[in-house]
């Protein structure tokens, strides 16, 4: 007991101190790619070290809601991932319908974020807060239409249980509904961390982001904490997906530990992978992808219900 | 009725006629009317005669928000006069007590009677600002909502009478009757009329406290037979999801603070019909957890939803006070001129979401426990059903997000859009209370439910210590949030000294105006585009022209969705067919002494006959 | 005195008759007099002598009858015809030929639908309920089938005249409170037209019922397109 709680401690600590190498791997992964030697796997680290130790400029048509914004969305990221398990071992806090506070934790950090970004007054925040408002909706709905998907396999209403749940039985059972449901996470996560086919951070094109055009006005502190929460989310779903498509291994907790931490490194692998071969599609093609996603789903929970006894 | 319930009522009567006789002023009319509301509601909160009963419940909805808006109707309606404030709180204290006297009437015909009078007191407070003709139009529109939902409950209380045993007929009339009360999709269409029409106090009543009265008078007065309970939790549940997503949608194109809130109680009504339908269904097929937190998922989100839009229609009331508008498009920036209808502006908006630090998320997350319970263990239909509902929930949660955000947005942050926000006026404190108060008691909610001795009351429940320990485990699971904000709020104090103020940055745009800025409309534009078919939206457009163009104008309209399917049509075709029968008021005499004969001679000739 | 009685019930179909075909205001209005002088005396006719005299009731409803019906409403009309200045000819809606044609269809079936259907106490004049219903028809027939308010008076009375000849041949127990009754009301309404018809004079300068639908409030909005 003592030792499964020691061996979450740790593992949320790694995921704490680890998450803004995501990022750094991704960029690396791109570069390589691209025949460039690209920043160093640590680039977020030093950014964060050298945002923190700025004054912080803020627009005069700003709030109090602008300033606060930032550390609303550090703090529920942060609090979304104490829900989570790590290495089989539950949260301490974990309850009947924590997938729900996870889901909408992360509603509340771009909920204030789309409020910051209306608060600079400034047109291109607007319009990124705009397409997040459009994309979210959907997004949310893939997410919870997985989520059924899940709850309808494990029969367990917490992230604990439905994401640990996750063996070889089930893989070998309802292989096609689970690749579907994986499919459609993973969508999820590259519009939630706002990856390539739906959102390109690089671009030095304002128009053409939603989550860095929100965050243009940000600086100092703020945007070192918006950074930082950004990759602790990254490593959130990545983690999930993880321990949807990989098969727990029966073992000592600790090497579970180290296999899902790499795991989650060998993902955003795959995720800078995946950002080099795709090119950003268009707007208008954006919901169609997430609608796709969701209707994965949608059709996981279908043939589960269709096959399960 | 307990002593102290009697009190109250008593109070308010002596509190309305008072106001009403001290006409020639106006400070001592208003004085009276909101010092008798506040303690008669005060006087009905301590009578624990029947407490954690479902009459208590609604009470301690309506004592809350009178309380609320007893506190903010003298500052709002300062300046109208002596005479005018004394009709005023006559009518609110009328409406309060006969919503008071609704929970606490056992027998249907009682509750009829205070039924109609709330209709008509309140009707009389939304005809309030009578000399401009939307307000009288809107008034109309809501009596005869009002009137047409007492005439079918009155039918069912003639079949109750009648002994006619046909519980399911009874029901559906009882359910039309007070589905109009409730905002039910497709009866609903008062709501937007009403909302934004009335005084701001009388709305955050009407639509806090009065509306969930429709889904009392229902659980408390149809007839429970298994048939009719599987009838109601269907119902119920598609109708809800109807409601709580066509309700936001509608919310997302409006330009007016207040419908577009009106909406979003219409999307709250139907989250807690959802809830309270997949409770019934749970009971239907016998799944207890589905059952229980169905049930309480939904009344519990009543409360939420009373104090959070209690704050909001507040804030909008104080917002066209103070500018003289409430067009989202002409607002923006009033953070600065009015900081704390501003925050709790804010933060309501924050929890009408249902996102966690707030109370809102208590009510939906049972709900979600309800329907994923549905998911996990039902077979069929109901699975289907819970499925529905996920689906449904989740995307009403999204657009409510982009709803709120575009109100928030548009309404208090960036810079003023228009002359009437840039002359704001500063708030009145008085007008800040109740908002504050409310905005704590929704942000204490939450964390007080780990501790309430209502929890022990769910242990006794079967299955109830799913609530119980998600509830304590989320208000353990706040108080580290808090902590977490707190924390990163002290490092950022830290690191941070030496902060700029300069203008907003607008990718290096040296002179950036307010005209730039992102509108609310533009911001739910990409959303609402998507689902203009369902919104009935027109464009008109006068694009610029030539070298040198001067003007350009977009105007976007919606049609409200069950107007335009259901009433619209509906009244169309009757009108045609009266259209037909006015051809017998031809106006000539004799046709009409013909008509009579021949009636006549009918009805004789059937007598004999038959 | 049975006999007498058929005769008079004779005569009252005759007037119904005459007041379907006539053009004359004024005679219609000495048709509704003579009406008036036969229903008078009907009650007495009806009453089986040999049994003794009538009760005063008896006595006292036909000289009331006779009184109002054959004295005072004709009067009354003729009055208010004076005073209006009507013009004497009585413009029907439903030609004199054809309203006869309708009288003698009418006539046919309410003989037969009486034979067959109506069974009367056994001192009742043969003739008088289906003289009585084709009575009542005619004044609805006057009322509906002709233009002028005086008419519509006329049929009024007429109609009454049907229903006191019903009631008078049954010898109902009851009848004379009910025909009182009645018979107050007719006199109002003959009051309240007599009043009402010179207003309607004074503001459309002719008395056509006709012209009434003039007010009708759909006329209100839609004047222009008529």
């Amino acid at each position: 007991m003592e030792n499964s709680l020691l061996v979450w401690l740790v593992g949320l600590l790694v995921a704490l101190v680890g998450a803004p190498l995501l990022p750094g791997i991704i960029n690396k992964v791109k570069a390589f790619f691209a025949g460039r030697r690209g920043p160093s796997v640590f680039q977020l680290y030093y950014d964060i070290f050298r945002l923190c130790h700025k004054a912080s400029v803020y627009s005069k048509t700003t709030t109090w809601v602008f300033r606060l914004a930032s550390v609303v969305v550090c703090a529920t990221t942060i609090c979304a991932m104490l829900l989570l398990p790590f290495a089989g071992c539950a949260s301490p806090l974990f309850f009947t319908g924590d997938l729900i506070l996870f889901l909408y934790l992360m509603g509340t950090g771009r909920f204030f974020t789309v409020l910051a970004a209306l608060d600079t007054g400034s047109s291109f925040e607007g319009m990124g807060a705009s397409r997040e408002c459009q994309f979210a909706v959907l997004a949310e709905g893939a997410l919870l239409a997985a989520f059924g998907a899940l709850i309808l396999l494990t029969k367990h209403l917490s992230l604990y249980g439905i994401l640990n749940q996750m063996d070889m039985r089930f893989w070998s059972l309802d292989g096609t509904a689970l690749l579907l449901v994986a499919a459609g996470f993973f969508v999820v996560i590259l519009t939630e961390c706002c990856r390539v086919p739906i959102d390109d951070p690089d671009t030095h094109l304002e128009l053409t982001m939603i989550h860095e055009a929100m965050i243009l006005d940000n600086s100092g502190v703020d945007l070192a904490l918006i950074h930082y929460a950004a990759s602790l989310k990254m490593w959130c779903l990545l983690l999930m997906e993880i321990l949807l498509v990989c098969p727990r291994i029966p073992g000592s907790p600790w090497f579970a530990l180290v296999g899902e931490v790499l795991c989650v490194l060998v993902g955003a692998v795959f995720v800078g992978v995946v950002e080099s071969v795709i090119a950003r599609f268009r707007f208008v093609k954006v919901p169609q992808i997430i609608s796709a996603a969701m209707g994965a789903s949608l059709l996981a929970i279908v043939l589960l219900s269709l096959f399960q006894k | 009725m307990g002593l102290f319930l009697s009190i109250s009522v008593l109070l308010l009567c002596f509190g309305g006629v008072g106001a009403l006789c001290v006409g020639r002023s106006e400070a001592l009319a208003s004085r009276l009317g909101a010092v008798s509301a506040v303690l008669a509601c005060l006087s009905a909160l301590v009578d624990c005669s029947a407490i954690l009963s479902l009459p208590w419940f609604f009470r301690l909805i309506i004592c809350l928000v009178g309380i609320a808006s007893a506190l903010h109707a003298p500052g709002y309606l300062s300046g109208q006069g002596g005479r005018r404030m004394g009709f005023f709180w006559l009518f609110f204290n009328l409406t309060l007590a006969s919503m008071l006297l609704v929970t606490v009437c056992e027998g249907f015909l009682p509750f009829l009677v205070c039924w109609e009078v709330m209709g008509l007191a309140s009707y009389a407070l939304v005809a309030f600002e009578y000399h401009e003709e939307k307000a009288r139009q809107a008034s109309w529109i809501y009596l005869m909502s009002c009137e047409a939902g007492g005439i079918l409950l009155m039918l069912a209380y003639a079949m109750e009478m009648s002994r006619m045993d046909a519980p399911l007929t009874e029901f559906y009339l009882l359910l039309a009757g007070f589905g109009i009360k409730a905002g039910l999709p497709v009866l609903h269409v008062w709501l937007p009329e009403a909302h934004p029409e009335a005084p701001a106090p009388v709305s955050a009543l009407m639509s806090a406290a009065m509306i969930p009265l429709g889904f009392y008078g229902i659980i408390q007065f149809m007839p429970y037979l298994p048939q009719v309970v599987m009838h109601c939790g269907w119902l119920f549940l598609l109708l809800g999801a109807l409601g709580a997503f066509g309700g936001i949608l509608f919310a997302l194109p409006q330009n007016n603070l207040k419908r577009l809130l009106a909406y979003s109680s219409v999307e709250n009504m139907g989250i807690a019909a959802m809830g309270l339908g997949l409770g019934m269904l749970g009971e239907c097929y016998s799944m207890p957890v589905v059952s229980v937190c169905g049930f309480c998922g939904g009344l519990l989100h009543l409360l939420h939803h009373a104090l959070l839009k209690g704050t909001l229609f507040l804030g909008a009331g104080s917002v066209l006070k103070s500018t003289g508008t409430l067009k989202i498009d002409s607002l923006g920036g009033l953070m600065k001129v009015m900081p704390w209808t501003g925050r709790c502006f804010v933060l309501a908006a924050t929890g009408i979401c249902g996102l966690p630090p707030f109370c809102g998320f208590a009510g939906e997350l049972l709900i979600y426990v309800a329907a994923f319970s549905g998911i996990a263990q039902a077979k069929g239909v109901f699975f289907g059903a819970s499925m529905l509902a996920v689906l449904c929930l989740a995307l009403t949660g999204g657009v409510a997000c982009a709803a709120l955000a575009k109100a928030v947005g548009g309404a208090f942050l960036g810079e003023p859009r228009s002359d009437y926000a840039r002359q704001a006026l500063p708030e009145k404190s008085s007008m800040v209370l109740p908002q504050v108060l409310l905005t704590t008691l929704a942000l204490l909610l939450p964390l007080a439910y780990g501790v309430l001795p209502c929890m022990e009351w769910f242990e006794t429940v079967d299955c109830g210590d799913v609530i119980a320990s998600a509830f304590q485990k989320n208000s353990i699971f706040l108080l580290v949030f808090y902590g977490v904000v707190g924390a990163i709020l002290l490092l950022r104090r830290r690191a941070g000294k030496d902060d700029r103020a300069v203008g907003t940055w607008d990718c290096g745009y040296a002179r950036p105006t307010s005209r730039m800025e992102y509108t609310g409309s533009a911001l739910v534009q990409p959303l609402a585009d998507q689902f203009g078919g369902v919104l009935g939206l027109e464009r008109q457009k006068k694009s610029p022209q030539g070298l040198f163009p001067t003007s350009a104008s977009l105007v976007v309209t919606d049609r409200d969705l069950g107007r335009r399917v259901w009433w619209n049509p509906l009244f169309r075709g009757f009108s045609a067919l009266s259209e037909r029968i006015h051809r017998f008021q031809s106006g000539y005499l004799h046709v009409y002494m013909l008509i009579m004969v021949l009636a006549l001679a009918l009805m004789l000739a059937w007598a004999f006959f038959a | 005195m049975t006999s007498f009685a058929e005769i008079l019930l004779a005569v009252l179909l005759l007037t119904d008759l005459s007041l379907l075909v006539s053009s004359r205001l004024l005679h219609c209005i000495r048709l509704v007099a003579l009406q008036g002088v036969v229903i008078g005396v009907f009650p007495l006719t009806v009453w089986n002598w040999s049994q003794g005299t009538p009760s005063p009731q008896v006595f006292l409803i036909a000289v009331l009858s006779l009184f109002a019906k054959a004295i005072l409403l004709p009067k009354m009309l003729r009055r208010s015809m004076y005073k209006a200045k009507v013009r004497r000819e009585l413009e029907p809606l439903v030609g004199y030929s054809k309203s006869l044609v309708i009288f003698l269809a009418v006539t046919a079936v309410a003989f037969c639908f009486c034979g067959k259907y109506l069974v009367l106490p056994e001192e009742t004049p043969v003739l008088c309920a289906p003289v009585a219903i084709i009575t009542i028809f005619s004044g609805l027939f006057v009322i509906i089938a002709r233009k002028k308010a005086l008419t519509q008076a006329i049929g009024f009375l007429v109609f009454e005249n049907g229903i006191t000849a019903f009631g008078m041949g049954m010898m109902l127990e009851y009848g004379i409170v009910v025909e009182l009754g009645i018979l107050l009301d007719v006199f109002v309404l003959v009051f309240v037209m007599g009043i009402s018809i010179f207003n309607i004079n004074r503001a459309f300068s002719n008395i056509d019922v006709d012209e009434m639908h003039l007010l009708n409030d759909d006329d209100a909005h839609q004047g222009g397109e008529k």
